[in-house]
This record gives C-alpha cells, sequence and structure tokens, in this order.
C-alpha cells in the first residue's frame, strides 16, 4: 500500500540498463539521466559502503586506491553482481526524483538482451524491485531499439535492428509486434576497447588503460577500409621501460586492431539475413537495416555492413538513447493498447 | 518529372536540392549513386526531390539524407537543418530525437504549498489507516475476562473441527449466557439477544465477546483446563493471564476458539500446521511435541498469529 501511495510521486521510468552506460527515460521528458553503469564500493573495517556511482565513479576506473574498487555490476548485458546493481540502480531512480519530498515508487520498465537466460531476467527484475520500483516490466532491447528508431514495428513488414551495445550485439528481425529471428553476440564497446588495448601493447609495447582505448576508439576509431586517414597522439606506460612514453595511432591502425570483432559482427547480421523467411528478407532489402546503440557510432560501421551485405544501412537518430527511447514508448503503447510487447520473465 | 521536382528542390535550398548539387558535381548518376547506397533506383530520385513519404518508412528520411550526404561529401547538420524546415516535417519527427538534458519533476512544478498540503493529507490517511489496522484485530475484551476465573468449571470442550460456523457463534453464545461475572465485575444492564447466523468465520468471536459483556446472569466457569481437543500432535498451552485463542487446522478449519484466564491449560490436537492467534502474547506459553515454542510478536503489538508444526 504504501508502495503505491509513493508511486503517485513517482515518474514511470523505461531503463536501458547497459553493460557501459544506463539511461533513463522519463515519460514526456524524454532521456533524464545517462550515466556510465560504474560504482565505486569503498571496503572500511570489513564493511562495504558506495563511495560514488555513474560519472563520479567511472572517473575512479583505474584510478583508486587500495580500500576502493570501481565495478562494473553488469557483464555482456546482464548482472554480474547482484547487490551492487541493486545499489546502482537504487541511486540512479533516485537521482531522477531528486527533488521529491519522498522515496520514490516507480513503474519501470527494463530492456534486456533478447538472449537473456529466465534467470538472468529474474535478476534483473528482482534486483529493481529490491531497489524501491513497485512494478517491473521487461522487454527485449532489440524490440525496444526498433520502437525507438521509429520503425513500424506493428505492421506486417519485416524490419532488421542491429544494436550494438557496451557488452553484446543484438540481431532481431521485427514485425507485427514480435520478434521473428533474434541472435545475441558477445561482441560490443567493450570488446571493441580491449582490442585496441591489446593492440597497443602488441605493437607499441605499451600498457593504456580502457579509459584511453574508449578516448581512441571515439576519435579515430572506424570500421571501413576508404574511411578518411585521422591520427591520435596518447600516453601510454612502456611495459620494457615501465614510464610514460607518448606514441601515434591511425586509424588504420584501428581498423586492423578491430577487424576481429566487427567480423563477429558482420558474421551475426549475414546469418541472421540468411536464416530470415524470403517475405521478410525481402522487405529488409527495400528498407534497409538499421543500427542502433552506442557502438553505431563508430565511423563508417554502416559502411562495412552495407558493403557486406549489400543491403541499405541506416544509423538511427541518436543512436545511444534509442532503447531507452522505445521503451519509453513502448510502455506507453502498452498502457494504451494493452498489447504485449514483452517477455515474460 | 523527376527532373523539374529535383531543379526545384535545387532551388529552394531543401535537402534534396543540396544533395542532388553535390552529386552532379561529382558528375554521378542517380543509378550510381542507388548502387553505391544499395538503394531501390527509385529512392534517390525521391529524396532528392524531397518526396519523403515515398520511401518504405518516411521515418528513416534522416537515416537516408545522412548516408546519403556522408557519401556525397555534404555536412550531416546543414542537410538536417535544411530537412526540419521542409513544412512537410511534422512536429512529433522533429522532437523524436530532441533530448531533455535535465528531469523537471512533476512535484516540483506543483509549487511549494500543494505538496506541503499532499503531504499532510497522506499523513492523515495513514494514521486512519493505522488506525483501523488496529481495530481490525481480534481485541481480548476485558469485560469477558471477568468473566473466567481460575477455579471455574470446565467449559465444554469445543471440538470446533466437524462444527459448523452457525453453531459455533450460537454455543458460544449458550456457553457465556450460562457464565457468572465474578466479585469485581459489574453487572450490565442488557440482556442478550438472539445471535444471528453468521455467514464468515471471522465473524465468530464478535457474539461471544457481547454476549459476556451483556449477560450480568452468565456465570464464570471454575476451570478451562485441561482441554483436550481431536487426536494427533498436541499444542499445550498454558496461560498466565486472560487471553483469547482461535487455533485453526492444516485444512484452516477453525478447530477451537475461547477466552482463557490465568492457570488454564490447554491440549489442542489436529492435523497439523496449525494457525494460531492469541489476543495476548504475554499471557501464553506453548509446547508442541515436547518442546517450546517462542511466540514471537510485533513491536508494541499484544497480538500475535503465528503457525506451528510446519
Amino acid at each position: 500500500m504504501l508502495k503505491n501511495l509513493r508511486g503517485l510521486f513517482s515518474n514511470d521510468l523505461s531503463i536501458d540498463l547497459g553493460t557501459a552506460n544506463t539511461l533513463i527515460y522519463v515519460r514526456d521528458q524524454g532521456i533524464v539521466l545517462d550515466e556510465p553503469s560504474v560504482v565505486a564500493i569503498r571496503v572500511h573495517n570489513g564493511q562495504k559502503t558506495i563511495e560514488a556511482v555513474g560519472t563520479d565513479a567511472k572517473r575512479m576506473l583505474g584510478r583508486t586506491p587500495g580500500n576502493i574498487t570501481a565495478i562494473r555490476p553488469l557483464k555482456d548485458g546482464v548482472i554480474a553482481d547482484f547487490q551492487v546493481t541493486e545499489k546502482m540502480l537504487q541511486h540512479f531512480i533516485a537521482k531522477v526524483h531528486e527533488n521529491s519530498f519522498i522515496r520514490p515508487s516507480p513503474r519501470v520498465l527494463i530492456c534486456v538482451p533478447c538472449m537473456s537466460t529466465q534467470v538472468e531476467r529474474r535478476a534483473i527484475r528482482e534486483s529493481a524491485l529490491s531497489a524501491g520500483a513497485r512494478e517491473v516490466r521487461l522487454i527485449e532491447e532489440p524490440m525496444a531499439a526498433a520502437i525507438g528508431a521509429g520503425l513500424a514495428v506493428e505492421e506486417a513488414n519485416g524490419s532488421m535492428v542491429v544494436d550494438v551495445g557496451g557488452g553484446t550485439t543484438e540481431i532481431a528481425i521485427i514485425s507485427l509486434n514480435g520478434v521473428v529471428y533474434r541472435d545475441s553476440v558477445r561482441v560490443g564497446g567493450d570488446r571493441f576497447d580491449e582490442a585496441i588495448v591489446s593492440h597497443v601493447r602488441r605493437r607499441y609495447g605499451s600498457l593504456i588503460g580502457d579509459a584511453t582505448a574508449e578516448r581512441i576508439k571515439e576519435e579515430v576509431g572506424c570500421a571501413f577500409a576508404g574511411s578518411e586517414l585521422r591520427e591520435i597522439d596518447v600516453r601510454g606506460r612502456n611495459l620494457a621501460e615501465g614510464v610514460p612514453r607518448s606514441f601515434s595511432l591511425n586509424s588504420d591502425e584501428i581498423l586492423e586492431a578491430l577487424q576481429e570483432p566487427l567480423t563477429q559482427i558482420v558474421q551475426a547480421v549475414k546469418s541472421a539475413l540468411e536464416q530470415s523467411p524470403p517475405e521478410l528478407a525481402a522487405d529488409i532489402a527495400e528498407s534497409g537495416i538499421v543500427l542502433t546503440g552506442g557502438g553505431a557510432l563508430l565511423r563508417d560501421l554502416d559502411r562495412l555492413i552495407a558493403d557486406e551485405t549489400g543491403l541499405p544501412v541506416i544509423v538511427a537518430d541518436d543512436p545511444l538513447t534509442c532503447v531507452a527511447r522505445g521503451g519509453g514508448r513502448a510502455m506507453e503503447l502498452m498502457d494504451r493498447h494493452t498489447i504485449d510487447l514483452l517477455s515474460t520473465e | 518529372m523527376e527532373d523539374s521536382d529535383t531543379k526545384a528542390a535545387q532551388s529552394s535550398g531543401a535537402p534534396g536540392g543540396l544533395l542532388s548539387a553535390a552529386r552532379e558535381a561529382q558528375g554521378i548518376s542517380q543509378r550510381e549513386m542507388a548502387d553505391r547506397l544499395n538503394w531501390l533506383p527509385n529512392y534517390v530520385g525521391a529524396i532528392e526531390s524531397n518526396r519523403f513519404d515515398q520511401l518504405r518508412n518516411p521515418n528513416f528520411g534522416r537515416g537516408y539524407l545522412k548516408a546519403y550526404g556522408k557519401l556525397v561529401g555534404v555536412s550531416e547538420v546543414d542537410l538536417i537543418e535544411a530537412y526540419e524546415a521542409l513544412p512537410d516535417v511534422d512536429e512529433a519527427d522533429k522532437a523524436r530525437t530532441r533530448r531533455v538534458k535535465r528531469a523537471v519533476p512533476q512535484v516540483q512544478k506543483l509549487g511549494p504549498a500543494i505538496p506541503a498540503g499532499i503531504m499532510a493529507a497522506l499523513l492523515l490517511v495513514a494514521l486512519l489507516w493505522y488506525l483501523r489496522g488496529d481495530e481490525a484485530e481480534p481485541i481480548v475484551v476485558p469485560a469477558v475476562t471477568a468473566v473466567q476465573e481460575a477455579g471455574a468449571e470446565p467449559t465444554s470442550p469445543l471440538p470446533l473441527g466437524e462444527m459448523t460456523e452457525q453453531q459455533l457463534a450460537s454455543d458460544a453464545v449458550i456457553e457465556a449466557q450460562g457464565l457468572e461475572l465474578g466479585s469485581g465485575s459489574e453487572p450490565l444492564q442488557e440482556q442478550s439477544s438472539e445471535p444471528e447466523p453468521l455467514s464468515e468465520s471471522t465473524a465468530v468471536e464478535p457474539p461471544i465477546q457481547a454476549a459476556a459483556i451483556e449477560n450480568p446472569a452468565a456465570e464464570a466457569p471454575d476451570m478451562l483446563s485441561p482441554v483436550v481437543v481431536e487426536s494427533g500432535p498436541l499444542l499445550n498451552f498454558s496461560f498466565s493471564g486472560a487471553c483469547w485463542i482461535e487455533i485453526r487446522n492444516a485444512a484452516a478449519e477453525l478447530i477451537y476458539a475461547n477466552l482463557h484466564d490465568a492457570g488454564n491449560t490447554l491440549q489442542v490436537g489436529g492435523e497439523a500446521p496449525f494457525d494460531v492467534l492469541v489476543g495476548d502474547a504475554r499471557m501464553v506459553t506453548l509446547t508442541y511435541l515436547g518442546e517450546a515454542v517462542p511466540i514471537k510478536r510485533r513491536p508494541g503489538r499484544v497480538i500475535a498469529r503465528f503457525t506451528v508444526g510446519e
């Protein structure tokens, strides 16, 4: 009963609980929170306390003293640390309602990877309930991404979505409010970063952190051979000498480093096309593949997929927020038409 | 026709015009451009003449423009600005990508006085709810406690398992009518009326209590103990003060309900687990299968409801 009362003062939320970033969309307000899914924990006398969450915690990644650990509680799109995820959600929900004078108890829709198991989905549901949500609904990420990208999911018309997230890449063919084909590969932005770190270590004998690798990816990273050449200066610790050294990286090197994860994504897309029913494949050939997720911002990823598949590829508007926006829209649709866009746990 | 549309678009500075001008400057035909983009051939013409409704999914207008612009080297920003300036582009499409950076909580919009008023109303509701919750709990009526004193005759053992609830209610009333008030209690004014048949099991207790209160001629039994009901594992209660007790068996049937006083003991058997309600947990000790069972109660409450023999 108290939860329902508190619910009167809470907004309905759509949460994209991603490996790299968590986004929260509030109905009629848009995206109100976009923070890294990172939690910093301080251990003092055996007691664990939350030191920082989100952006503040991300700044601490790799820069913490012995008694503080900055961790990512989600791995490959699913919960790796239940308690920390719960605390993180609690923090984010409270932050969205920070001017509210009573503890919020919102209705929450959470986007989950399409190939996540029942156990993983239950963990996400329980985590949100423990974080104070009064009702939790789940939706598969590609469905939310498709709605967020403006695809007509309710029509008898095949649409293909490739959502390149932090931990996973979700591929789905959607028609009539349902997912006809789904696949998920555990390749995403994090794998790109790892590939860059490993390339730098191999080529330059230097060690760089994840944050530097991410900056390199954003500034000079590219996925297609014909792209414009760019350069960046970075600093890393030389493994042989043990001192920091500067060196330059160009986009061709990064392309080479990213070959393996990119190939896996392209293979998954091709495999989806091979297995799609012919009518839907024809629809996709006409309207194209839609790229969403933060990974879609990798320069010329659309050109690579277009080149490999021979199909039009469109990067959705504001691909980073597609899933969260789509979740919010799905929530409205479900309230209005009582249609079932959800996977039931 | 298509060429004239394209020329019109070029002169108006619409996105299609920018793209077609860039394409022509590079000497690429519409067909070639469609091949490079993997588009249907008519899409290039449709976009260059700003006829986005001819696309299979008009929502992809921006996506197509960006892909085309990237290939011919037209700035994405210019294209989107030109696209949004088109009269046909509706507000919903423009708003779709607008991101709100800062949340404005609903409560903030109400102003400071309204939330305070709502808070006060909420507190009132919560208080009423809390008080109502107290009333709903079974209560040990003080007048009834006076009825049963140590040394009173044992009352009927009340094997309630097979009795109907109407029987239970009327028996309880009869029993209460036969009791006598203790010396310390004052006689009440009114005689009890005929009990009405009850429909719900929870309604059993009020007639018992009401009858006991209203009947001045009732005689208190000397002793209520020991009482043995049914067979099976036995619950052994001993009472150090006045306490109402209700016991239900595994099938949720009410097998025993009565008021006991200090010094009474009670043995009840039946099919475990038992759901037990005691009016004053401080006054009861319970043993089950030879072991003492701790009776837990909520802080500040004397009433306890618990299950034994799970």
